[in-house]
């Protein structure tokens, strides 16, 4: 089992211990917190002096955020060639493909296709066998999907660790568990951007950015959820301590909320 | 610029088509899909009142809007397909092919994979749930034989015009209804569970549901104030968030002056579960809008056209979250 640290910002480097294999880094929600090359540079030294592996994490994007993305799709490719790097856009794998073909593309967890609504866990006892069983799986069980994958140089996919639990029946590829934080749902309308403008407190849009995220967390609680959920900056999260699978060969641990 | 609406009946088709509609989609729920998956639509609607009651009554609506020279697309855009579902989905695309549907919305892309290789005479257009946010994924999916993206509704026009500069596929645009408050194909809430317990509060749509919010105690040396500050905002804010999905009227009307100059091939108006008499009056006010704007009236003047037709036809202002462009308003 490799044990991978994902962080998001430079300070979170204090979570490292030797326990850990490799680092991730970036941003799988927002292209406003894509990391500078400068950070990059830092973290790339970091993974250097420790011996340990790198990944870079991708958020899904505009055609201005693919445009940040580019130069340092350039610069691990110069530095340290066959880097992995976790996309979460199809835009983003296709840049990968056709201008970056030393990268090694890993499906993110954004685009691996499974229900993470809380609420699911309430119905075991109430639908067929089939619809649980929709639940707890992806479409990554489809043969000539995971061939598509693997003709595009896909050897490993990320998952959210879903409530419900997940079935991870693809032996063939390489399979990384995030813990213990998983993703709900994600927005452009951020609701913490600008949002200690009172002008700006009764709408929600597409807002200029000034981290506001960096330095709040809200949580939601409605009591037919069964878990508290987390809004950080424009995601809903929710934190699932327990992991029902071992079919993963790659822990991905959160320290702190990823945004 | 084409205006595309949904139809759900049979007896609304020619009056939807007659209010001006190019296009039309639709949807069906499968007795037999139901009955083995009644918490989980192929089309992300599960009531009834969204879908043609089959396949039959598909065939029927095809047969209407073709003899009146109008395309109409079939909605198959769950956000994934599972492989023991493909016993059923083999049999509907079957059908589909059969039936001459001019268009299939897909989100899967593994049932994209499936349904171009078997099928390539089909045209297939990527639905808002397949995320199209920037140019190269418009590309990667025509590449895969997509014809159309439907582009994602959180886009500013700067982002779009980005997007149909730098491809040659087909895009369209959300105009007016549903405006979801989340990147859709990113949205892991589940829709449906209505269909298995018939309590609205506990099991209706999780972004509509009124939530109590608390945020972390401020950091050391922050503000108290401030803290509270976010807090009000973000309650506020969440209430918004929590009535986006809900409200019958959002729109984005103003930005069709712009959207035309940028090329969008097609302006789309939500609703296949609405009444036909909302969908007509839906069709005919965008419809007479497209057709002012054929008369090449002036930005300025469109815009102001535009919010007054609104605010007569549906008695109520603009208002910002409500608006899909509201860097126009």
């Amino acid at each position: 089992m490799e044990h991978t640290l994902y962080i998001t910002n430079l300070q979170d480097l204090e979570y490292f211990t030797e326990s850990y294999s490799r680092i991730y880094f970036g941003t799988e929600f927002c292209q406003n917190l894509i990391p500078h090359q400068k950070e990059l540079e830092l973290v790339l030294k970091f993974v250097e002096n420790h011996s340990i592996s790198f990944s870079l994490v991708t958020p899904y994007v505009t055609d201005k955020g693919l445009q940040k993305l580019i130069p340092l799709f350039s610069y691990i490719s110069d530095k340290i060639g066959s880097s992995e790097v976790i996309f979460n856009d199809w835009g983003v794998f296709n840049v990968i493909k056709h201008q970056f073909p030393q990268l090694k593309p890993v499906l993110g967890r954004l685009l691996t296709k499974i229900k993470r609504d809380p609420r699911i866990i309430y119905l075991r006892e109430k639908i067929s066998s089939n619809t649980w069983n929709y639940f707890r799986t992806t479409n990554l069980n489809i043969p000539w999907y995971r061939e598509f994958l693997k003709n595009n140089g896909i050897e490993r996919i990320d998952l959210d660790n879903p409530l419900q639990g997940i079935n991870l029946n693809f032996p063939d590829f390489h399979k990384s568990l995030y813990f213990p934080y998983g993703h709900i749902t994600t927005t452009r309308l951020c609701l913490t951007a600008n949002c200690d403008q009172p002008e700006d407190w009764d709408r929600i849009g597409i807002f200029p950015c000034h981290r506001e995220c960096q330095h709040y967390t809200f949580y939601l609680q409605n009591n037919v959820m069964p878990v508290k959920l987390i809004r950080k900056g424009n995601t809903i999260f929710y934190q699932n301590e327990k992991i029902l699978s071992d079919q993963h060969d790659r822990l991905v641990y959160q320290p702190k909320i990823p945004i | 610029m084409k205006l595309l609406a949904p139809v759900s009946r049979l007896d609304e088709i020619e009056a939807i088509i007659e209010a001006g509609a190019d296009e039309l989609y639709c949807g069906v729920l499968p007795a037999d899909w139901q009955q083995r998956y009644p918490a989980i639509s192929i089309s992300r609607r599960q009531a009834q009142a969204a879908h043609f009651k089959n396949f039959e009554e598909l065939k029927s609506a095809i047969q209407i809007a073709h003899n009146l020279d109008t395309k109409i697309y079939f909605t198959f855009n769950a956000h994934y397909f599972i492989l023991e579902q493909y016993e059923l989905i083999k049999r509907y695309l079957k059908k589909l092919a059969k039936l001459n549907i001019d268009a299939i919305f897909i989100s899967d892309l593994a049932l994209l994979l499936y349904a171009q290789k078997y099928y390539p005479q089909l045209q297939y257009h990527i639905s808002t749930g397949g995320n199209t946010l920037n140019s190269e994924s418009a590309k990667f999916f025509q590449s895969l034989g997509a014809k159309r993206v439907i582009l994602e509704r959180h886009l500013i026009l700067e982002e779009i015009e980005a997007i149909v500069k730098h491809t040659t596929i087909e895009t369209e645009v959300f105009i007016f209804g549903s405006k979801c408050p989340n990147i859709d194909g990113l949205c892991t809430f589940h829709h449906g569970f209505l269909t298995i317990e018939n309590n609205t509060r506990k099991f209706g749509n999780a972004c509509m549901m009124p939530f109590e919010i608390t945020t972390d105690s401020p950091k050391r040396g922050s503000k108290d104030s401030k803290s509270s500050f976010k807090l009000i905002s973000s309650q506020k804010r969440q209430h918004i968030w929590t009535h986006t999905h809900i409200d019958d009227r959002p729109c984005g009307i103003c930005a069709l002056y712009d959207l035309k100059k940028i090329g969008i091939t097609s302006v789309k108006i939500v609703g296949r579960a609405n009444p036909g008499w909302k969908k007509v009056k839906d069709t005919t006010f965008l419809n007479n809008l497209l057709k002012f704007l054929d008369k090449k009236p002036n930005r300025e003047k469109f815009i102001q056209v535009a919010r007054i037709s609104y605010y007569l036809t549906y008695e109520r202002p603009c208002r910002y979250s409500m608006c899909y462009f509201p860097e126009v308003m």
